[in-house]
């Protein structure tokens, strides 16, 4: 992340694609015949549109919740949702703060919408913000997502949203969300086998894809000849403090980020979250402090996706060290199997320059956009510029869904 | 067409019920009959009588209502309040004209 807002769906990024989301446009009406000439009769099945109430969440529902996620997504998707549940509905960082409406058809759930409040530092400001996230419809209902939508936004004072779908995008923005700015996501290819997950190229013999791989591996070798500074980087298991002194720092530095201290990491890439496999690399000065670090995140098969969810440095313009950390998560999934890897990009004066990114070999593919709508007009004209942000891919809850 | 709310709201002031109104209300139909079969749907062959029930009938999901939301404040020049999109408005072609109707008597 539908998200989305909408999909607000695992709408999101990569694998959210696979879903399907309750707001996309049908393809073509549900009726086979084209003439409604004749007024129409209660259909069985079909929802009393006077019966569909908006209503708060109760525990009591939650397996309806689950039931109809399998019933929108699959059952595979169901089954990641209901992992991910209790970190991300009931032991995030503000329980109290984590809205959740459900539609309801007398007493059978229909839709959803979760939220995600997250901690965001503005100015030296600490604000809260939610992203709406695991938004779904019953195929049947999809007009009434409109009321969940609405009240998402009437609940909350902010919002930031990252989604790729346009439905979506274009009910957020009807709803009072601008955008702040474009999330490109660049790949870079590891293993010959990716690009035959790739349509009409699955008949290539996988034969034929090794020569790639090894071409790959070398080409990246001698740029590192060039480069270098790879070997500064130091593997570590946990977040420490040192992380609460670097985003100390990070914060005076950036108009406007997550509040990416150690109690935000260790959430969010805690041992219950989704990515608890991920790995960190840090590189420090001379008295041990920080200053830079990524996490990185390797999906299972078939795909094999590996993800940079977080990658900061400090000097923000600290192009080498951040080039060491791109360099260093992406020879760690190398060699964990990654057959590609994923960096989702919000291009700012805090982020590596594209440049640099085409230099090593990603490449662009598709776009996500970062949504907001902060209802003070001081903080909104910050949030609304994207050179402010400081944005990674694990602030998204799209990235919750990366498996 | 209507092409505007100043066009309109002057010669239909206080007479709702005339055949001028009944008119306007027949055109208001027509013109969003036909932005739903042609471009929502794409499907021209569609005939939709004023009491169809377009939410219940699947013919409105979110987006295809909130493009019709847009469409509607452009077409006929008024505002629309996200609060006033909800199925006693929108569910059916008549109440979509009464809707805007209304927006053009304001």
């Amino acid at each position: 992340m539908p998200r989305n807002v909408f999909q607000m769906i695992p709408h999101r990024l990569g694998e959210r694609k696979m879903a399907p989301n309750p707001l996309d446009e049908i393809e073509t009406s549900p009726q086979a015949s084209g003439d409604f000439s004749a007024s129409s009769a209660p259909v069985h099945g079909q929802p009393d549109q006077h019966k569909v109430e908006l209503a708060t969440f109760e525990q009591g529902l939650q397996e309806q919740v689950f039931n109809l996620y399998a019933e929108v997504f699959g059952a595979a998707a169901s089954s990641a949702f209901r992992a991910r549940w209790r970190w991300a509905q009931q032991e995030n960082l503000y329980p109290q703060d984590t809205y959740k409406w459900v539609l309801l058809d007398r007493n059978r759930v229909v839709g959803f919408l979760a939220t995600i409040p997250l901690s965001y530092s503005i100015k030296g400001a600490t604000l809260l913000a939610h992203t709406p996230c695991d938004y779904m419809v019953h195929f049947s209902y999809r007009f009434y997502g409109i009321k969940m939508m609405r009240e998402f936004f009437r609940a909350t004072e902010n919002c930031v949203t990252c989604d790729d779908v346009t439905a979506t995008i274009k009910v957020t923005q009807w709803l009072g969300a601008k955008q702040a700015g474009m999330f490109f996501r660049y790949v870079k290819i590891l293993d010959g086998r990716s690009l035959g997950l790739h349509e009409g190229w699955e008949r290539v013999p996988s034969v034929l894809w090794s020569p790639v791989t090894r071409t790959v591996r070398l080409v990246d070798r001698l740029r590192w000849g060039v480069m270098g500074k790879r070997d500064t980087v130091r593997p570590i298991d946990e977040f420490d403090q040192r992380f609460d002194r670097f985003y100390h720092r990070l914060s005076h530095s950036v108009p406007i980020t997550v509040t990416r201290d150690v109690g935000f990491l260790q959430w969010r890439y805690g041992s219950d979250s989704p990515h608890a496999g991920r790995g960190i690399g840090v590189v420090t000065e001379g008295d041990g402090e920080l200053i830079g670090y990524v996490i990185f995140f390797l999906s299972g098969g078939p795909s094999y996706i590996g993800y940079i969810l977080d990658l900061q440095v400090l000097p923000m313009d600290n192009t080498e060290v951040a080039m060491a950390l791109l360099s260093y998560a992406v020879e760690q999934l190398r060699r964990n199997g990654a057959w590609s890897v994923r960096y989702y990009h919000l291009a700012s004066p805090f982020t590596i320059p594209d440049r640099l990114l085409r230099w090593y070999g990603f490449i662009r593919r598709g776009a996500h956009r970062l949504m907001v709508r902060f209802r003070d007009n001081q903080w909104a004209a910050i949030a609304e510029n994207q050179n402010n942000w400081n944005y990674s891919y694990g602030d998204s809850e799209a990235s919750h869904a990366s498996k | 067409m209507l092409p505007n709310k100043g066009a309109q709201a002057g010669s239909t002031e206080g007479i709702t019920n005339s055949p001028k109104a009944t008119n306007r209300s027949s055109e208001v139909i027509s013109v969003v009959r036909g932005y739903i079969a042609r471009d929502l749907l794409q499907r021209i062959d569609l005939k939709l009588n004023d009491t169809v029930r377009l939410i219940e009938e699947g013919f409105l999901t979110s987006l295809q209502t909130v493009d019709l939301v847009m469409f509607l404040q452009h077409h006929f020049q008024v505002e629309i309040d996200p609060e006033e999109v909800n199925e006693d408005n929108f569910g059916t072609l008549a109440s979509i004209a009464a809707l805007v109707e209304s927006k053009l008597d304001e």
